[in-house]
C-alpha cells in the first residue's frame, strides 16, 4: 500500500524533514553566533574584571537558546506526525477510489494532456486482455486503438484537450491479441485551475449489443422487403388475373349479342378470344404457383457440372430450340446448389433468349461460365432485340413485359430471380440498346472449404 | 354502316383528327373499349396505341391534340402514371383531359393519379353491360356535354 501511493507519502516527509532541519541548523547558526558575541563579552569582561557577570550572562542566553530549540523540534516533529496522518487519510480515500474505479463493469481509463494512461481499471485490462500489465505511461491510441480508427480517436481527444467536451463517442479498440471490440465512451475533461491536464473515460462493450442490433436491424429490413415483394406480387398477381377475367367476361357479352343478331361468324371470333384469354389465366396461375413454390420448398444443394446441367435443360427444351443455335463452352465449371431450381433457372433463361429474337434471324445463345472471387458466373448471351438501358432493371419485376405483343406472361425472369434470390445468388443482365442482343449473368456462391 | 377504322401506330397518322387516345397494352381490352365506345359515338375516331412511349410520342409530335386520353395503368416502357406525370407537367398538354382505365383497385394507385391531376379514374367492370354502360357514359360526358374547347 504504502508503495503503491508513495507520493503524497514522501511529499509530506520530506516537507516535514526539511523544516526540521532547517530550524535546527537555523537555531545551531543563531546559537553559535550569539556564543561567539558572549565570549568576545566575556574577554572584554574578563579585562575589565566583570567575570561573574558576563559568565552568568553566557549560561542564559545559551539556555535559552536550547530550550527554543526543544520547542522548535517538538512542533516540526508534531507537524511530522499531523502530515504522515492526513496522508494516511489520503490514501484511504484513494485506496477506495481505485477500489471505485477498478469494480466498475466498463472500461474506466485516465489519460494525461499528450494521451498516456495515467490509470487504467481491471475491467480495462481485461478487455484489452493485458490483465497484469502495467500500461502507464503508454500511449492509449498507438497502443489500443486500431489503425483505420486513430484518426478519429486522436481528433475527438483533441477536442476534449481543447476543452469541447465529446460526451458520447464510439470507437473500436484491439486487444492484444487483435481483436476488435465496439467501445461507447462517455467522457469528462480533467482540469487543474483552468488548464485541461487530461480526461477520464468510461467505456461500454457494445460489441455484442451491437452485433444483435444489426442483426435486427437487417431481419427487419428483410422482412419489410419481404412484405413489400408480397404487397407487389399481390397486386399485380390481383391485377393480371382480373385481367383475363374482364376479357372473358366482356368477349362473353359480345358472343350473346352477335348470337342474338344472328352474326354466327363473329360469335366464333369472340369464342376464340375466350378460350385465349382463359388460356392466358391457366399459365398465369400456373406460374403463380411455381413462383410460390420456390424459397417454400428447398431441395438439397449438391454439385454439379454446370455443362451437365445445361445438356439437361437442353434436352428438355428440344422443341423450342430447334430452330435455335447454341453454342456451350467445353468444360464448365461446377454449380452448387438445389439442382432442380438451377435448371429451371437456366431453361427461364434459355426460354427468355430464344423468345425475344428479331423477326426472321436465327436465335443464336451462347452460354458461357467461369469461376470468379468463389463464384460460379454464368453467361447466357442471345443475338435477341436487346433491352433498352432504362429497362434493363425493370425486367426481372414479376409480370413486367416490355412488349406487349411478345408471348410469355412476365414471369419466367422474375422466377429466375426468385430462385437467384434463395440461393444467396446475383443475377444481372447487360445490353447495348435494341438490336444489339443482351446478356444475362448470374453468379452462385461456391460452397464453402 | 362501318364505323371509322381504328387507327393505330404512330407516324404516318401525325395529323389525323384524333377524338380519343387510347393508351391499353391489353388487345383484347382495347377491342372492349372501344366496342363499348361506338355505341354511343360511332363517328369518332381513336387512336389506340400500346405503350406509354408511343403515347407520349405521339402527343409530342401531333399538330391536333386528341380530346381526350384514356390511359392504362400497367403499361409496357413508360408504365400509365409516368404517362400522366408527363402530360400534366407539360405546358401544351397539360389541359387534355385524362381518365385512367384499369383493373387496379388499388388505393395507392387511385391516389397517385389524382395527386398527379387526373380527371378521373375509372376501374374496368369485369360484367360486360357494365363495361359498356360504363363506355357509354365515358362517351357522352367527355366527348359531348364536357367537350373542352381546344385552343386554335
Amino acid at each position: 500500500m504504502f508503495k503503491k501511493l508513495a507520493d503524497p507519502h514522501t511529499w509530506c516527509v520530506r516537507c516535514g524533514l526539511s523544516v526540521a532541519i532547517t530550524w535546527t541548523v537555523l537555531v545551531i547558526c543563531s546559537a553559535s553566533i550569539t556564543l561567539y558575541i558572549e565570549y568576545l563579552e566575556s574577554k572584554v569582561a574578563t579585562l575589565e574584571h566583570l567575570d561573574k557577570l558576563s559568565t552568568m550572562h553566557f549560561g542564559g542566553v545559551l539556555a535559552s537558546h536550547i530550550s527554543l530549540w526543544l520547542v522548535g523540534m517538538f512542533c516540526t516533529i508534531g507537524c511530522i506526525i499531523l502530515m504522515r496522518e492526513s496522508a494516511d487519510e489520503l490514501d484511504q480515500e484513494r485506496l477506495l477510489s481505485q477500489r471505485y474505479f477498478d469494480v466498475a463493469a466498463v472500461i474506466m481509463v485516465v489519460l494525461d494532456d499528450e494521451g498516456r494512461i495515467k490509470h487504467l481499471n481491471n475491467r480495462g485490462h481485461e478487455i484489452l486482455e493485458r490483465t497484469g500489465e502495467n500500461l502507464k505511461g503508454r500511449f492509449w491510441i498507438e497502443l489500443c486503438i486500431p489503425e483505420d480508427d486513430q484518426l478519429n480517436v486522436r481528433t475527438t481527444f483533441d477536442h476534449l484537450m481543447n476543452g469541447e467536451i465529446v460526451e458520447y463517442y464510439e470507437n473500436h479498440i484491439i486487444t492484444k491479441h487483435g481483436k476488435r471490440r465496439l467501445i461507447a465512451w462517455r467522457n469528462t475533461i480533467l482540469y487543474e485551475g483552468n488548464v485541461a491536464v487530461g480526461t477520464l473515460s468510461s467505456g461500454l462493450d457494445i460489441t455484442e449489443q451491437r452485433q444483435v442490433s444489426d442483426e435486427l436491424q437487417r431481419s427487419c429490413d428483410d422482412l419489410a422487403q419481404k412484405n413489400a415483394e408480397l404487397a407487389r406480387f399481390v397486386y399485380t398477381a390481383s391485377h393480371d388475373l382480373k385481367s383475363p377475367l374482364v376479357t372473358i367476361k366482356g368477349y362473353i357479352g359480345l358472343m350473346l349479342d352477335n348470337v342474338r343478331n344472328s352474326k354466327y361468324g363473329e360469335a366464333q371470333k369472340n369464342a376464340i378470344t375466350i378460350n385465349r384469354a382463359a388460356d392466358k389465366m391457366q399459365q398465369l396461375l400456373d406460374e403463380l404457383l411455381t413462383l410460390s413454390r420456390i424459397g417454400r420448398v428447398v431441395g438439397d444443394y449438391t454439385e454439379k457440372s454446370l455443362g451437365e446441367v445445361v445438356a439437361s435443360v437442353l434436352d428438355g427444351l428440344n422443341g423450342i430450340c430447334e430452330d435455335a443455335s447454341i453454342e456451350v463452352q467445353d468444360d464448365m465449371p461446377t454449380i452448387y446448389g438445389d439442382q432442380t431450381r438451377i435448371g429451371e433457372l437456366l431453361q427461364n433463361l434459355l426460354e427468355n433468349a430464344i423468345k425475344y429474337t428479331g423477326e426472321g434471324d436465327v436465335p443464336q445463345v451462347r452460354i458461357t461460365a467461369w469461376v470468379e472471387d468463389n463464384e460460379t458466373v454464368c453467361c447466357v448471351e442471345d443475338n435477341g432485340i436487346g433491352i433498352e438501358q432504362a429497362y434493363l432493371d425493370r425486367i426481372f419485376n414479376l409480370f413486367e413485359k416490355l412488349d406487349p405483343d411478345s408471348p410469355g406472361s412476365g414471369v419466367g425472369l422474375a422466377v429466375a430471380k426468385r430462385i437467384i434470390e434463395v440461393h444467396h445468388g446475383r443475377i444481372w443482365c447487360e445490353s447495348n440498346g435494341p438490336g444489339t442482343g443482351a446478356k444475362f449473368y448470374f453468379a452462385l456462391p461456391r460452397p464453402e472449404g | 354502316m362501318d364505323p371509322e377504322p381504328v387507327l393505330s401506330s404512330t407516324l404516318p397518322y401525325q395529323d389525323q383528327r384524333v377524338d380519343v387516345l387510347l393508351v391499353e397494352d391489353n388487345q383484347d381490352h382495347a377491342g372492349l373499349i372501344i366496342h363499348g365506345l361506338r355505341q354511343h359515338a360511332p363517328s369518332r375516331s381513336i387512336m389506340h396505341l400500346k405503350d406509354g412511349e408511343a403515347a407520349l410520342q405521339y402527343l409530342r409530335g401531333t399538330t391536333t391534340l386528341p380530346v381526350i386520353v384514356l390511359l392504362d395503368l400497367r403499361l409496357p416502357k413508360v408504365d400509365g402514371l409516368e404517362v400522366l406525370r408527363a402530360i400534366k407537367t407539360d405546358e401544351r398538354l397539360s389541359h387534355l383531359p385524362v381518365v385512367i382505365l384499369t383493373t387496379s383497385e388499388s388505393e395507392k394507385d387511385i391516389a397517385t393519379a389524382y395527386s398527379e391531376h387526373v380527371n378521373s379514374y375509372l376501374v374496368k367492370p369485369v360484367d360486360f353491360d357494365l363495361f359498356t354502360a360504363l363506355m357509354r357514359d365515358l362517351g357522352v360526358y367527355w366527348l359531348e356535354y364536357n367537350r373542352p374547347r381546344l385552343p386554335l
